[in-house]
């Protein structure tokens, strides 16, 4: 899986939540490392479910990355 | 799949049905080859969409020539005095006369014997119409119609029966059913008449007392069930006659009075003696039951098309006194309470219509066994049938519980709210009975099961014959039950038809209710990203089967991802972005893999796979099963849960 997503040719964006006991901002931030086109943001003070924490904030972030 | 062989012996009107074992009669869309019964089909995990879609409709010359013969019937009805019927206990002779004009005693007849050639849908349609007016009338119509003479001749009748039976029955000779007798009601197998044929086997000599014979008092022809004695040449059994009603012999004893249907003609019936020619004999010696368990088949849908008559009646009275009675300076329909009794007796009468045509025109085209829909039609209906009678009665009141006639001697609107009650009351009762519909449609589910592994529970099995029974049961659910995953519904382009209301399994998994929090939450607060046709994954964990979500049979990320791409195909994209959160990003990143080149942009939110795609809470559960421990929950899947329970 490691070597196949290291030729994805497509770009990504990853989310992660400050508070995300399931994926900190570390582990997050090298998972996204793993994407030759990839984008990283942190969605401050949120936790699993960055979209309730801050609804704003990540759409904003997502609609930016679509356009 | 062939049809399941009937469990259930019947019998005519006043009667009621059972689920002993009786010879299998093949029902009637067996012989045209049809299709199996679609609620049994539905009890195997079957959804038979084809009952439903595209929804039958009449033919467009049916249909012309029903709603023609419809309004003549609606403006012949508005002449009939229903309170008379009431009141003198009788339908008017002018009334039997003008219904025979009208045709109404050959409506399902074919035209080449003298009727309307109607059909299923009609007919009922024809009933509910009647049933809004008096349901004694539809009882006269429904029981020569329905299990009278003309059904068991049409099914079962040879050519020459016909041709001598069916015009006259067509014009206006009434006819009944006489199967009942006073020990025999649930259970006719039992039945004591009997049919002595003659020595020179030219004649049947019939014996007997038969009850509640609906129409019996006036019918011109009746069908007898009579039980033959086997012997040389004869094989015996259960046997269906036409016998004419003024035969000697034959002597009506007394009129039955009952709570309900006062107009109807019902007696009790004695045959002494009654010589019968060889050629009355319907169908083969020991068909009987088979004829009379054919004939209600259909038959039984009379009883639903009556109980949406009295519904739409009943929703008028309903609606009419709700808005002229005041009460607290309201109409009571205005307070809650009558409120929603109307609208119950609104939406079961629209249901009960909706049920009645359908299964009209399911028997009409011939194509399916609709016994089990007639059998679920019939119980429903009659049950309902009478809550909303009862639902009415407590609208109106006092003027409820008070007679129509009462009420207009002291100058009030004549309106039978008890009278409807107490008529609706014998539909649970006669054409079998709610318990024995019940026990009918509960054992057409079961059936499959105990017909592939009932021997293996039978006690009295020994264990010889058990393990035949477990080979052959085994072969049984090896076959059946892959169906149960891999269906119609779960193919990505199966319903396509629909377009949005059936995306393929992929985004309807997705919007299971489990998952109905968090597809409202990306919904709502990404409102305007969906509109960008951004596929949003939802949480895979909540996308399997509810209750083992994290078993390996419901984790079938690797079909999904098909499932994926047919939805990509299906909305006309041709490069999509994709949104997935938490473990949904397992499924996002293998349909990367796979279909890279159909992807725009893939937008990951707090994703949890692992490099190998499982979840990080699958591992957990796998490692929890191996060491069979149980271990305090991490706060990550803790509050999976609890949003699914949400």
């Amino acid at each position: 899986m490691r070597s196949a997503i290291a030729h994805l040719d497509v770009p990504v964006l990853l989310i992660a939540g400050e508070l995300d006991v399931a994926l900190p901002p570390r582990p997050a931030a090298a998972y996204a490392s793993l994407f030759p086109r990839s984008e990283f943001a942190v969605v401050p003070n949120a936790g699993h479910s960055p979209w309730q924490d801050d609804p704003r904030g990540c759409v904003d972030t997502i609609a930016r990355f679509l356009d | 799949m062939s049809p399941p062989s009937p469990r259930s012996r019947c019998s005519h009107r006043r009667t009621s049905t059972s689920s002993s074992r009786a010879p299998s009669p093949r029902p009637r869309a067996n012989r045209s080859g049809a299709s199996r019964a679609s609620p049994r089909g539905l009890y195997l995990g079957q959804f038979d969409l084809s009952l439903i879609h595209p929804h039958p409709r009449p033919e467009p010359e049916r249909r012309e020539h029903g709603e023609k013969f419809l309004a003549e019937l609606e403006s012949y009805l508005r002449t009939v005095d229903s309170a008379r019927i009431e009141r003198e206990a009788r339908i008017p002779d002018e009334v039997f006369q003008g219904l025979a004009e009208l045709g109404c005693f050959g409506m399902k007849i074919p035209v080449e014997y003298g009727g309307l050639g109607l059909g299923q849908y009609y007919y009922n349609h024809a009933l509910t119409m009647i049933g809004t007016v008096n349901a004694s009338v539809g009882a006269l119509l429904s029981a020569h119609q329905s299990v009278g003479l003309p059904e068991p001749l049409v099914l079962a009748g040879t050519e020459d029966q016909k041709r001598q039976y069916l015009p006259r029955c067509a014009t206006g000779a009434i006819s009944a059913f006489l199967l009942t007798e006073p020990e025999v009601g649930s259970d006719p197998a039992r039945l004591r008449a009997t049919a002595v044929p003659t020595e020179d086997d030219s004649e049947y000599v019939l014996d007997g007392t038969k009850l509640w014979t609906t129409n019996g008092v006036v019918a011109e022809l009746l069908v007898v069930m009579a039980r033959v004695p086997k012997s040389d040449g004869h094989r015996g059994g259960i046997s269906a006659f036409i016998v004419e009603a003024d035969a000697p012999g034959i002597t009506v004893h007394r009129r039955n009075a009952f709570m309900g249907l006062r107009g109807i003609e019902n007696g009790l019936t004695s045959l002494r003696n009654v010589r019968v020619p060889r050629e009355n004999l319907i169908g083969r010696e020991g068909e009987g039951l088979k004829i009379a368990l054919t004939t209600l088949n259909a038959g039984r849908l009379a009883i639903p098309a009556i109980c949406a008559g009295a519904g739409k009646w009943s929703l008028k009275i309903a609606r009419e006194w709700s808005n002229a009675r005041v009460q607290w300076g309201r109409p009571v329909g205005e307070h809650a309470a009558v409120a929603h009794k109307i609208a119950f007796i609104a939406a079961t009468t629209f249901a009960l219509e909706a049920v009645v045509d359908l299964s009209g025109m399911l028997a009409d085209e011939d194509r399916k066994d609709i016994r089990i829909e007639a059998a679920l039609a019939k119980l429903w209906a009659s049950e309902m049938g009478w809550r909303i009678g009862d639902e009415l009665v407590q609208i109106r009141g006092g003027r409820g519980f008070e007679t129509a006639a009462s009420l207009a001697a002291r100058g009030e609107r004549a309106v039978g709210a008890e009278q409807a009650l107490r008529d609706l009351r014998i539909n649970r009762i006669f054409e079998g009975s709610s318990e024995i519909m019940r026990l009918l449609i509960a054992r057409e589910a079961v059936d499959a099961h105990l017909k592939a592994a009932g021997d293996l529970i039978d006690p009295h099995v020994d264990l010889a014959d058990k393990l035949k029974a477990a080979a052959s049961a085994s072969g049984f659910y090896a076959r059946w039950l892959p169906q149960l995953v891999a269906g119609k519904g779960d193919l990505p382009t199966s319903y396509d038809e629909f377009g949005a209301l059936a995306p393929p399994p992929a985004l309807r998994r997705a919007h299971q209710p489990q998952a109905g929090a968090k597809a409202s939450a990306y919904l709502g607060d990404l409102g305007g990203l969906s509109q960008r046709r951004t596929l949003q994954l939802l949480d895979l964990r909540g996308t399997g089967d509810s209750q083992t979500p994290m078993d390996a049979a419901s984790y079938r990320v690797d079909r999904q991802v098909d499932d994926l791409e047919a939805l990509r195909s299906h909305l006309g994209l041709e490069r999509m972005d994709l949104l997935a959160h938490s473990a949904g990003a397992a499924l996002a990143l293998l349909y990367a893999v796979r279909y890279g080149d159909r992807l725009r942009r893939l937008v990951l939110v707090c994703p949890t796979p692992r490099d190998d795609g499982m979840p990080h809470s699958k591992r957990r559960l796998l490692a929890r099963r191996a060491s069979r421990t149980p271990q305090r929950r991490p706060s990550t899947t803790r509050r999976t849960r609890s949003n699914r329970k949400r």
